[in-house]
């Protein structure tokens, strides 16, 4: 955001040699020049591009706009969509409000002020929305998404700079070794071109040399993924997060092979990507889909934590024998997706604390003898469910 | 085997992956708390930069005598 702030100043400077290139079609389509005020004017020139698109064409407009490269808006966006779907407010916005190239109006035909308006509220948006999600690694608290965005970015920017200076000195190497065998019968050059080839090709790198990493470690990340599934399935269970983990190990000790031998090329942006599985995984240690049914028969056989990713978990506890044993104690249920009925049988006070998000959840509680409810909020845009059971026998459901 | 100058990208990113891993290892065995856990990843990343800052340092002290740090300047960039 600051980026982009800084971005439009500096454009000013440059707006009065590109305007022909820029605004030509715009400015034709009869409108004008804009009579608002200077940022006024540079935002209401934004286009979604007809040219460089791979959805709506915002990412390639955007970058036009800002002059930069489009896939660094690209990479941004994913980022910004997996971490609390900031990315696909952004997005989403700004295909409903910036016009097509050569158009004057939007899908949603909104003035050019309304326009502005639309975009800053959707940029607050996504800014509450990355700031209030993925703070989270084991209860720590770190702005994990803006590390992510961050490093991504630095990736970016930095194999952009590369690639730029090895384009530029590459020199033109004559024929490839391989294209003698296959194009020409066999002459007495095959043996010669192992010696000139090195020779040939050695000036041209800059930066770190040798054979590249990345498929001896994919092939080391195939062996250590399906050992871990061989183990997990013959011999003992082992955490979702393990995989992620085990291959961020991997990543990890490639990386300070590569440090010294060999190069690295995807091997930081594979480290990422395995990072961000391992604190998803992390946060929600086991991923559990279908219906989780428990009917214990006595206190012990209770477990204090039910969780399920998605599907319906039923607690039954009616057939818990000793349920004075049940006394003090508190079990959790974690469903994320779908359902949860505790069954609890007469003759147990029940205090139920329930939060759900998003913000659509209902709770409901039948009972023999009558079920308090009550709905507070908490956090401030989430409600939370408080269903008080008192005796008798009563099924608390939330959806 | 041929060693190349040191890559310090390479060096820091592997430092800080296998650092998260160690992270995540230690609160899976429960021999760190949610507490601890949360000075972690900060005291890791410090650890990480600084060891890159060094290494850098190291790297352009050793190189300027003899040539340009142009070989360095994918670093900046």
């Amino acid at each position: 955001m600051v980026r982009w702030r800084s971005e439009r100043h500096d454009r000013g400077m440059s707006e009065s040699q590109q305007t022909s290139i820029e605004s030509g079609p715009v400015a034709d389509t009869g409108r004008g020049p804009r009579v608002s005020g200077e940022q006024m004017r540079d935002v209401s020139r934004l286009r979604r591009s007809r040219t460089d698109r791979k959805i709506a064409g915002v990412a390639g407009g955007l970058a036009r706009h800002l002059d930069i490269d489009p896939t660094l808006i690209r990479v941004v966006l994913v980022v910004l969509a997996l971490f609390g779907g900031a990315g696909v407010v952004l997005y989403g916005a700004a295909w409903l409000l910036v016009p097509d190239e050569g158009q004057s109006e939007g899908v949603l035909g909104t003035s050019t002020e309304t326009r502005t308006i639309g975009l800053v509220i959707a940029l607050i948006v996504a800014a509450a929305l990355l700031l209030g999600d993925g703070w989270w690694f084991g209860g720590l608290t770190f702005p994990w998404p803006l590390l992510v965005l961050g490093l991504v970015l630095y990736l970016v920017l930095r194999n952009r700079g590369t690639s730029a200076a090895a384009t530029a000195p590459t020199p033109p190497t004559p024929e490839t070794p391989e294209a003698a065998p296959t194009g020409t019968p066999p002459t007495g050059t095959p043996p010669t071109d192992p010696s000139l080839a090195p020779s040939a090709s050695t000036p041209a790198p800059r930066g770190p040399r040798g054979p590249t990493l990345l498929g001896i470690t994919t092939a080391c990340l195939l062996v250590v993924l399906g050992g871990l599934g061989i183990y997990e399935l013959a011999i003992a269970d082992v955490p979702t997060a393990a995989y992620p983990a085990a291959a961020l190990t991997v990543i990890g000790v490639a990386l300070l092979v590569g440090a010294w031998v060999g190069r690295v090329g995807g091997l930081i942006v594979l480290g990422l990507v395995a990072t961000v599985a391992l604190v998803v995984t992390a946060a929600s240690p086991t991923l559990r889909f279908g219906e989780l049914e428990d009917r214990p028969v006595s206190a012990a056989d209770v477990e204090a934590q039910y969780a399920m990713t998605a599907g319906r978990t039923v607690l039954d506890l009616s057939g818990v024998e000793d349920l004075e044993a049940l006394d003090g104690r508190t079990i959790e249920l974690d469903n994320r997706l779908g359902e949860i009925v505790v069954v609890v049988p007469d003759g147990l006070d029940v205090s139920v604390d329930a939060y759900a998000r998003p913000a659509s959840s209902t709770c409901s509680a039948r009972s023999a003898t009558g079920v308090a409810s009550t709905t507070r909020s908490w956090p401030p845009t989430t409600p939370i469910q408080t269903c008080r059971s008192t005796s008798a026998s009563a099924s608390a459901t939330w959806k | 085997m041929r060693t190349h100058p040191l890559d310090v990208t390479a060096l820091v990113f592997g430092l800080t992956f296998l650092g998260i891993v160690t992270g995540w290892a230690l609160f899976e065995v429960d021999l760190i708390d949610a507490g601890a856990s949360a000075w972690f990843l900060p005291l890791l990343l410090v650890g990480t930069g600084l060891v890159g800052i060094v290494a850098w340092s190291a790297k352009a002290a050793v190189r300027r005598p003899r040539r340009s740090p142009d070989d360095t300047q994918h670093l900046h960039s």
